[in-house]
């Protein structure tokens, strides 16, 4: 039950920082050139298999193998053994976009009722191609969940934390989900609940007039990445007043107080202290962002899952994920290495723990009304809220400590050398 | 007719204009993954010019030219003397791990704290709202810079 969360256990490897030394430092990207990204001299080539789901199929899917990955730097682990169902299709290449077609109504008929049996043509081929930018579809296939993805989740509190308003958040969901084929998820039907920084539906904060500092495209991430991992999920989106990081612990707690089993944070700022009680919550994931440059709390404590990022591609048939060389990768300059942190490369504790697709030329497509539509994009902001989602099906894990959980069922890590 | 003394003071003074320096202010914004960072600068006779810059701090484009509004150059000028005397005008944030970006001024050796950060004083408010005006007279959409724009 835990292979499709062991699958987004993309490589232990991820948590080792190759070239740090104690002190907080980029990793350094021994072996480049020629070398993948990440790739390590004479390190054993990073791949996993899995094959590629059709992009609008995934109903009749098994699960998927895992995908690896590996932080800049880190030894790649070797080739993971096939965990494909035994009958699972023969590996294949995306197929040519295809239309995708949705019943026009809301509700599907009940027994015995009339229905409306108009398809309505969605462009969902106009956000998604054979490659990046990914669809739903293609991340569950990826990360081995989509039969998870299907049958578990329903009830479960994916909350997502993030600065100012988003006015159209529920909208743009609307327009994500009908457009990746997934369920709608309304405020009316409490799938979806929007609250401020103290838990409360109103006043909600409006969003921030900077245009370079605008988080309404994060939420929307956040959200809709959550909605393509764990459709079944109730969604809590969670508006701090501001970016402060006062503001943002507050509704982080406001997020555990109302219930949800794992909390999202995209965001971060440089290290400058150990801890924060309000990212510590038993019983719960909280993830948060590696960052796109360096290290950032809160992901670096101890607590909380910190989730680096990959560069995700489908090639041959294969799903494969390799280290993103601008995910954020450290040892922490404040956080003492917890006793489940096996990771050789830090004598504090090492950032990231676990890792997702990031890399913006191997993106995501999401929907932001404001920003113009239809947009890719990547970033351990994408990663965070992937990891939270693959949590949330694996409700064991939310229970444990999950940093901890995710070290004891993931792989091995290689050992390091020289560092 | 003008005297003769007259002229040479005009001569005088206009030279003395000519020849001082024209003060020069550089903002930086550094964008992130997903958006196109952007460098402005702006000359204390109101000149500035605006270049797209991808994170590496390459350019997207040949810079553009326009002009600030001669009050607003002025004000922003004196702004950045306060600032730069009180340093800490604006406190630290969190960011949006992939949208979020940083900006600050750079003038006569001084870099500004993070100006995408709320103001911690009148001098940082002063300051934010300046950068705001030039922006917006650079032509800057106020749609966010997207390195993906819509498909």
């Amino acid at each position: 039950m835990r292979a499709f969360i062991l699958s987004a256990v993309v490589a232990v490897a991820a948590i080792l920082c190759a070239g740090c030394n104690g002190g907080l430092q980029q990793t350094a990207l021994p072996g480049m050139g020629s070398q993948p990204v990440g790739q390590a001299p004479g390190a054993q080539a990073p791949e996993s298999s899995a094959a590629p789901e059709t992009s609008d199929s995934s109903s009749d899917q098994p699960d998927e193998p895992p995908v690896t990955s590996a932080r800049p730097g880190a030894p790649q682990p070797a080739a993971r053994p096939s965990m494909s169902t035994p009958g699972a299709h023969s590996p294949q290449r995306h197929p040519p976009a295809r239309p995708v077609f949705h019943n026009a109504c809301a509700q599907p008929a009940s027994p015995g009722s009339r229905a409306c049996a108009s398809l309505v043509r969605v462009q969902a081929r106009r956000a998604c191609s054979k490659t990046a930018p990914y669809c739903a579809s293609d991340l569950q296939a990826a990360y081995g969940v989509a039969q998870a993805a299907r049958a578990r989740g329903r009830g479960v509190v994916v909350a997502v934390v993030d600065a100012y308003g988003y006015p159209s958040a529920a909208s743009d969901l609307a327009a994500y989900r009908g457009s990746m084929g997934l369920a709608a998820c309304l405020q009316s039907s409490g799938c979806l609940k929007i609250v401020n920084q103290s838990g409360r539906t109103s006043p909600l904060p409006k969003p921030n007039a900077d245009p370079s500092d605008d988080w309404r495209a994060e939420e929307a991430v956040d959200l809709q990445m959550v909605s393509a991992l764990c459709p079944n999920c109730r969604l809590l989106l969670v508006q701090a007043n501001s970016d402060r990081d006062t503001d943002l612990a507050a509704g982080v707690n406001a997020a555990a107080a109302l219930g949800a089993a794992a909390i999202s944070n995209s965001y971060g700022s440089d290290e400058s202290n150990a801890a924060d009680a309000a990212y510590a919550h038993a019983g719960r994931a909280v993830t948060a962002s590696a960052g796109d440059a360096a290290a950032h709390q809160p992901c670096s404590y101890a607590g909380v899952v910190c989730v680096g990022g990959t560069t995700l591609t489908a090639a041959s048939g294969r799903w494969v994920e390799r280290a993103w060389r601008s995910g954020g990768s450290a040892c922490s300059e404040y956080v003492a290495r917890p006793s489940w942190q096996r990771a050789r490369g830090c004598a504090m504790r090492s950032v990231a723990d676990v890792s997702a697709v990031a890399d913006p030329s191997t993106g995501v497509a999401f929907y932001e009304s404001a920003g113009g539509g239809w947009q890719q994009a990547g970033g351990t902001g994408v990663s965070a809220p992937i990891v939270a989602a693959l949590f949330a099906l694996e409700p064991s894990a939310v229970r444990a400590n999950a940093p901890a959980w995710l070290w004891r069922h993931g792989r091995k890590p290689p050992k390091m050398g020289g560092t | 007719m003008f005297s003769r003394a007259t002229l040479l003071s005009a001569i005088a003074i206009a030279s003395l204009v000519a020849a001082a320096p024209r003060d020069s202010a550089v903002i930086v914004n550094s964008g992130s993954t997903n958006t196109i960072g952007y460098s402005i600068t702006v000359w204390s006779d109101g000149a500035a010019s605006l270049t797209t810059q991808n994170r590496d701090g390459s350019a997207t484009g040949p810079a553009k030219s326009f002009t600030v509004p001669a009050a607003t150059a002025a004000r922003f000028f004196a702004d950045l003397a306060t600032a730069k005397n009180s340093n800490a005008v604006t406190v630290p944030c969190m960011k949006s791990a992939s949208f979020g970006s940083s900006m600050h001024v750079k003038w006569q050796g001084w870099v500004s704290p993070d100006l995408e950060c709320p103001a911690k004083t009148s001098a940082g408010d002063a300051l934010i709202k300046d950068v705001d005006e030039i922006r917006q007279a650079s032509g800057l959409a106020q749609q966010p810079l997207r390195q993906h724009p819509p498909q």
